[in-house]
Formats: structure tokens, C-alpha cells, sequence
């Protein structure tokens, strides 16, 4: 994709969408770098990549309105493992996402005379940081039973995982349930799909973080599928999927 | 929401002052002591937030008065300058932060430009407030 002029950036933390008050995102992911020049490099510095880490940090303007605000999540989540996704671009089905799980470690909210009541936040991974596809937007409150659109993401290597991340930031209806899998198929009609991530059922606002499944997988074709029951349910979530070491 | 519901807000706020007479869209002729509520420059910033969270609108409020001498007219303009009081321009626009719900919050910033203003021909006393406004851009 061709640079773009950023406006439209997600950020989901749990079973929330913090988007519209972040003005400020950067998800950073190392490796630690370690030495092990010897006599033997002609005199060149030779290094390793050891540990990788993940960290996000944000900001934007604070609001204290509720249980799914900044001051209030950010406050009562300081050092509780939350899943976190961050969209570089729209959030759109389709399009590129990081996700990971998290623990939020620094929350500043800041007041300067005059200026907009704003946060910073830092969120340090502690788990692999999955940047893959964004398999199920938020874009349409489902209300049945369906399935995502199939995408073509890759197989997955022996050495590599499967990695998904789910964020249910709207349900409604009375007895509610949300049953979401992750499927694979070696073509694009999926006519014999394999679950193969089964995320916990969801009732109320949610964020998950599967448990990575080790490759090797051949099929190249992902989708989601999702199970809607209750008396009117409704539900808005997003999925991402990552294949990865 | 949007500039139309701000600037409408504003004008409720100020028309909460007695006696003064609000212009919250353009006006060939005013009579003072009044108030013009006008666009500042910039007007709005735009995407302030993500995903259209947020959007920052700036207003001008140029009030005027007629010339009645020194010490009536400088008495006048103390009144719409002060902090408090009933013909407070900032205690008047803050007493809804939010405009009616038109905004998520707004701010007098300042009040500048005291001195001698021309309108239509005619020559007033006024000075301009400065006013600040926030909305989601949904």
C-alpha cells in the first residue's frame, strides 16, 4: 500500500475500542542485541538477535465517562494481562493488524492549563507480537450465524504459529452467545474447512488471545467462522490472524 | 454536531447575558450592544483523534457597544470582560461547557483586539473573544 496520511487508526484493548482517543500509536517490536565479536571478524563488530519484546505506546485525549474509557480501564487494568490490537490503517476486514497480549505498565493521564485532558499510556508485551490479517471487522453488528471472508494468508511452516486474536467491543440481546473459530482450507471455497483456533464463547464485551498452534499446516486459505445464539443477539468483533515464528 | 450546532451554542450562551442582542449568522446591521458570533481561522481542525474521534472548532465572539463616553462605555466593556458577573462573555459561554450537547467541552481563550471597530458604516467600541470548541466528528 502506497503512504497514507494516518486518521483512522485502531486500538482495541480487551473488549474495547479506544480509537477515537488515541491521537498517537506506535507499536515497537525488538530483539535484543547481543555481541559476539571475535578476533576472528576482521575488525568488524559481529551481533545476534536475542530476546524479542513488544512494546505499544500511545496517547491521546483521556475521558472518564465509564467502565470502557481510558481513565477508567487503563486505572483499573494497571498490570493485568489484557489483549491489545493495534490497526495501522482503517481496521478494515482485510487489512494489516498487530495484536498481542499485554500488560499495561505506565498510565499517565496529563492536565496542562488550558489543553485538552490527555493520557499517555505504555503496554509491554508478553507474549509474541502477531502481525497478520484482519480476518472479521467491527464494521457490521452480526446477528446470525456466518462465516468471514476467506483470505489467502500463507501455510504455516513447521517452525512457524498460528496465532489469533479476538476482541468482542459490542453484544447485546438477551442470553447472548458468541462462538468464534478459526478455519483453514487449501481453497478459496472452503469446501472442506479445519478448525483450527476455537476461541472460549463470548457473552459480553471480550478480549481474547488464543493459544498459539504450532505449524506445520498446508492448508494457505483462512477464514472465520462464527456461531451467533441467544433471543435478538447482536454482536460486533474483530479477528486477526498472523502466522509467525 | 459540527460548526452550525457550535456556533448556535455559543449564541444560547451569550443570549443568557441581558440585554445583549446575539448574531450567530451573518448581518448586514447590528444593534448594540451586540454580540457576532463568526468562524475563527482556523475554523476547525480535523481529526484531532483517530477514526474521526475528535474535532477542534475555533469561534471569534466580537462584541460590540456604542461609544457613550468614557467612563460609561469602559464600565460596559469591564462587565462583558469580567471573570464572573451577569454580563460575564466567559461565565456566560462556560455555563454549558457543552454547548447544548453540541460540544464535548469549550473555553473562552482570551478576549483581544479592545479598541474601535467599524461596522457598516458605523463606529463601535467592542473587543473579541477567542472561543474553543471540541466534538466527535460522528
Amino acid at each position: 500500500m502506497a503512504t497514507y496520511s494516518v486518521t483512522g487508526a485502531k486500538l482495541y484493548f480487551g473488549g474495547h475500542d479506544l480509537s477515537g482517543t488515541a491521537s498517537q500509536l506506535a507499536a515497537a517490536i525488538s530483539a535484543e542485541e547481543l555481541e559476539d565479536t571475535t578476533f576472528g571478524d576482521d575488525g568488524w563488530r559481529s551481533r545476534q538477535a536475542g530476546l524479542k519484546q513488544v512494546q505499544l505506546s500511545g496517547s491521546g485525549f483521556n475521558e472518564s465517562d465509564g467502565t470502557g474509557d481510558p481513565d477508567d480501564l487503563f486505572n483499573d487494568n494497571l498490570g493485568t494481562t489484557a489483549v491489545v490490537t493495534v490497526a495501522e490503517q482503517t481496521g478494515a476486514d482485510g487489512e494489516s493488524a498487530t495484536s498481542f497480549q499485554a500488560l499495561p505498565f505506565s498510565f499517565a493521564p496529563e492536565a496542562n492549563i488550558g489543553q485538552l485532558w490527555a493520557y499517555t499510556v505504555e503496554l509491554n508485551g508478553k507474549t509474541a507480537a502477531a502481525h497478520g490479517t484482519i480476518l472479521h471487522d467491527t464494521t457490521t453488528a452480526r446477528t446470525a450465524t456466518g462465516t468471514g471472508t476467506g483470505r489467502q494468508l500463507g501455510s504455516v511452516g513447521a517452525s512457524e504459529k498460528l496465532y489469533a486474536a479476538l476482541h468482542v467491543i459490542d453484544a447485546s440481546g438477551t442470553n447472548p452467545t458468541l462462538d468464534v473459530v478459526v478455519q483453514s482450507d487449501d481453497n478459496s471455497g472452503f469446501t472442506s474447512p479445519t478448525s483450527r483456533i476455537t476461541f472460549s464463547q463470548a457473552t459480553d464485551v471480550d478480549g481474547q488471545w488464543a493459544t498459539p498452534v504450532d505449524g506445520a499446516i498446508s492448508d494457505d486459505h483462512f477464514r472465520v467462522s462464527y456461531t451467533i445464539g441467544g433471543t435478538s443477539p447482536s454482536f460486533k468483533f474483530i479477528v486477526v490472524v498472523a502466522i509467525g515464528s | 454536531m459540527g460548526l452550525t450546532a457550535i456556533r448556535e451554542g455559543v449564541g444560547t450562551r451569550l443570549e443568557t447575558i441581558s440585554g445583549l442582542r446575539v448574531y450567530d449568522k451573518i448581518s448586514g446591521t447590528v444593534a448594540p450592544p451586540a454580540a457576532m458570533v463568526e468562524p475563527g481561522d482556523p475554523v476547525i481542525d480535523f481529526d484531532l483523534a483517530m477514526q474521526r474521534g475528535l474535532d477542534g472548532y475555533r469561534l471569534r465572539v466580537v462584541l460590540l457597544i456604542s461609544f457613550k463616553g468614557d467612563t460609561q462605555t469602559t464600565d460596559a466593556l469591564d462587565g462583558y470582560l469580567a471573570q464572573s458577573g451577569a454580563t460575564s462573555v466567559k461565565a456566560a459561554v462556560e455555563g454549558d461547557r457543552t454547548l447544548g450537547g453540541a460540544a464535548a467541552d469549550c473555553r473562552v481563550v482570551d478576549a483581544t483586539n479592545y479598541g474601535e471597530y467599524t461596522f457598516g458604516q458605523q463606529t463601535y467600541v467592542g473587543v473579541t473573544f477567542n472561543v474553543e470548541a471540541w466534538a466527535t466528528g460522528t
